[in-house]
């Protein structure tokens, strides 16, 4: 099934695509890789999801906010590509977990961003490359933020 | 055969222009893909970005094709693609430094990541964790728990780690071209200052492998406020295939 048709069938709201607010591009598409810059866990009210996880925010909410990230990165690749079918596969993802010092489940946080991804592309295309690691605080103190690079058509 | 590249043609800056940088970094300041950087020996049947006269690149293209194919080893059949492992000296090397690299485990039916993406001409390595031969974690904080040298010793095991990944994925580590990009991640106190020295673990060993000019990446070496396991180093990579 296509990408496009998955979002529908998943019944998948995503929020506007967000507009960078620095000096920066949402994507930049070279040969057939499109790089997709850092994504907040943007909601459709244009808020976004903060607070420091394992602290502010338990696991799941961890979870909820990379779930987040996905959403506004397919709402920025939809507005950028016209279509989710032009993605070909997810290659790489770098999960940055915005973590209290002693907060080691950084994977698991960031299967919120995957599973996402799997959903939407399948088993295959959907499942990249990744790290998934804890920083310091991230820009707003946003609780989650992946950029990540997929292959076009 | 190596070509001197026209000062108009590159304009990457290497450690030898620049007298900012020491000359023994085991990174490069600057990957220009798809040049030759100064000083690099031509491969034969290698694309250049630039034209020289025809005919005596034609005469040495051909004889050294004709070298080139007389020493292949034959492809292996897990080798599913129809690029072309280079003449086999990545895998004797491994043997040579009497490298041990670790299991690979599969990933499972619900894995939400693969080790290895392959996209072109290039892999692209998910960031592996530091672990001792034995498997057990290395983990703690490098400035703290953990001494320079010590976390050094991992992301050196870090690299074990990210060749076996290859070399399943691939087949063989023959396939590898060069290392193109690293990402070094040291778990570390706020104010701790030496990643690099850190990171050069894995680098060295990249060096150990492919040699100065195919180990040579681009690199950042940086202190993240925690990592998976509370592991003391991760660290990630993209490199490029042989065609």
């Amino acid at each position: 099934m296509s990408a496009a048709a998955r979002l529908v069938e998943l019944k998948l709201e995503l929020p506007a695509a967000p507009k960078p607010a620095h000096v920066y591009k949402p994507v930049v598409i070279t040969g057939n890789l499109c790089y997709v810059s850092g994504h907040g866990p943007l909601r459709v009210d244009k808020t976004m999801i903060t607070g420091v996880v394992g602290k502010d925010l338990s696991l799941e909410q961890g979870q909820a906010a990379a779930r987040q990230v996905g959403l506004a990165i397919l709402a920025t690749l939809r507005n950028e590509l016209g279509s989710l079918d032009r993605v070909k596969r997810l290659v790489k993802t770098l999960g940055m977990v915005n973590t209290a010092a002693d907060f080691y489940d950084h994977p698991k946080v960031i299967n919120g961003f995957s599973e996402l991804m799997r959903e939407v592309f399948g088993d295959d295309a959907g499942v990249g490359a990744r790290s998934a690691v804890g920083m310091g605080p991230l820009p707003g103190n946003i609780a989650v933020e992946v950029e990540c690079i997929f292959e076009l058509r | 055969m190596s070509t001197k590249p026209k000062s108009s043609d590159l304009t990457i800056l290497t450690p030898a222009r620049n007298p900012n940088l020491h000359s023994t970094l085991p990174w490069r300041p600057f990957y220009f893909h798809g040049a030759n950087p100064r000083g690099c020996t031509t491969e034969p049947g290698q694309t250049q970005t630039r034209l020289f006269p025809f005919p005596a690149f034609a005469l040495s293209a051909a004889l050294s094709l004709l070298v080139l194919t007389a020493c292949q080893t034959p492809t292996s059949p897990r080798v599913s693609t129809t690029a072309t492992p280079l003449p086999d000296t990545i895998e004797r090397r491994v043997a040579e430094l009497k490298l041990t690299l670790p299991a690979v485990s599969k990933p499972g039916p619900t894995a939400t990541l693969t080790s290895v993406v392959v996209s072109g001409n290039l892999a692209f390595v998910s960031g592996h964790i530091s672990r001792a031969a034995d498997g057990q974690l290395i983990t703690g904080r490098v400035g703290e728990e953990l001494t320079v040298a010590q976390g050094k010793a991992a992301a050196r095991q870090c690299g074990l780690a990210v060749l076996a990944s290859l070399r399943q994925e691939l087949g063989s580590l023959d396939r590898v071209r060069r290392v193109v990009k690293v990402l070094g991640m040291v778990n570390c106190p706020p104010g701790f200052k030496d990643q690099p020295q850190v990171v050069n673990g894995f680098s060295e060993l990249m060096l150990d492998v492919f040699g100065r000019e195919r180990g040579l990446g681009a690199r950042s070496a940086v202190g993240v406020a925690s990592l998976p396991s509370n592991v003391a180093v991760e660290v990630e990579a993209v490199f490029e295939l042989a065609r």
